[in-house]
């Protein structure tokens, strides 16, 4: 199944292979800086040590794209 | 899991210059706090003033009236808010949406400025594209000029807007890359006052923008997270701010000690660009010239300078006081 990462603001869709992950190799598979994205996990914001399982919602928000 | 280095619960920010982690209480203080010390570090408000909160209803200008609502009655300062409707199909009413909820939640009075409404019928899109220019030009020129006029028919003593840390170091950079030092030597958390022109604020100036963003999720603002349509998908704007996020993550506090020492050092552009400020012979309005740009634009498009009557049409609205 993997880890679904939905984009904001434009709603994209990415799926990871792995069933858990840390954020930090999150951001760096999706080649973005932290300082650039914040990662929602079922709606709140999260540390990059935080690891995140496919149970869970992620939302990886470009900050500069947002309005 | 990260702890809060302060308290010891969850973390859920990392806040790298301050060698930090904080939990949602604690990330939601240190904003407010950083927010009232550069007020008081750059004198933005005096006790008594009235504050117009110019909101569009991204997160940054909500962002930014949340935390000088709380803050004014801690400074003793009086808060209106400011919404501007472009008339832009399908995403101005969202906006509109927004800043009501917000204002109501806030407890705040707001204003509505119908754009469409003062333009006869016009949007921003449509005076564009009648003048044959960018929208974001003729967008910039009304937004300034209405601000303006809202702000004097208030009788306030200053405008505040949502920019944050990395839209200045951005503005900074670009208006260096362009060499117009005028420009450069008004991006600093103040603008100077000017007869006929309310000073500008920026309470932002030293909040990054990922720190509004992860503010408004904790606080649950209403905010409107599309960009506008109208925006450039790769702007300029957008890659120096990625460009400078990287720096940014090499080394923490870069762009907030940048932008001390330009403010520190603004001063110095300004005398190399001294401009000649004139009153506009139609409406006046402080300009460059003897017409000021929104006059000039209005006559083109619409036949006639529509400055005046704008005004009047505001302070009518004021004079209403409608809460909306």
């Amino acid at each position: 199944m993997g880890i679904r990462i939905i984009f904001l603001p434009n709603n994209e869709e990415v799926v990871l292979s792995e069933r858990c992950i840390r954020v930090r190799d999150i951001i760096r598979r999706l080649c973005l800086s932290s300082e650039e994205c914040v990662v929602i996990v079922d709606g709140v914001p999260v540390t990059e040590d935080r690891i995140v399982c496919e149970d869970q919602k992620v939302e990886v928000v470009k900050v500069f794209s947002v309005g | 899991m990260a702890k809060c280095s302060l308290c010891g619960n969850e973390a859920v920010a990392t806040i790298r210059y301050a060698r930090l982690k904080l939990c949602k209480d604690h990330f939601i203080s240190f904003i407010q706090r950083k927010v009232k010390r550069t007020i008081d570090r750059y004198g933005l408000i005096e006790r008594g003033h009235r504050v117009v909160l110019a909101v569009s209803s991204g997160k940054d200008s909500v962002c930014m009236a949340d935390i000088l609502v709380k803050l004014s009655k801690e400074l003793a300062y009086e808060v209106v808010a400011i919404h501007l409707d472009l008339g832009i199909e399908g995403y101005s009413s969202k906006l509109r949406a927004a800043f009501v909820e917000l204002c109501t939640r806030l407890n705040v009075v707001g204003f509505i400025i119908d754009v469409v409404e003062l333009l006869g019928g016009m949007n921003v899109a449509d005076l564009a594209k009648k003048l044959r220019r960018p929208i974001c030009s003729v967008c910039g020129i009304v937004k300034r000029y209405l601000l303006n006029a809202v702000a004097e028919a208030l009788n306030a003593s200053s405008i505040a807007t949502g920019h944050n840390a990395d839209d200045m170091v951005c503005y900074i950079i670009k208006s260096f890359l362009n060499q117009d030092y005028a420009y450069m030597s008004k991006l600093t958390p103040k603008t100077c006052p000017v007869p006929g022109a309310v000073p500008r604020i920026r309470p932002l100036y030293e909040v990054y923008e990922r720190e509004t963003l992860i503010y408004c999720i904790l606080r649950q603002i209403p905010y409107v997270h599309t960009p506008c349509p109208y925006a450039p998908r790769r702007s300029l704007d957008v890659e120096l701010k990625r460009a400078l996020s990287l720096l940014e993550e090499h080394s923490p506090g870069l762009k907030i000690s940048f932008l001390r020492r330009f403010v520190r050092n603004a001063s110095k552009y300004k005398q190399e660009s001294a401009v000649y400020v004139q009153r506009c012979s139609y409406c006046g309005s402080i300009s460059s010239s003897s017409k000021c740009a929104f006059c000039k634009i209005t006559e083109k498009a619409l036949g006639k300078p529509m400055g005046m009557e704008v005004k009047k049409k505001i302070e009518a609205l004021i004079q209403n006081r409608d809460r909306r």
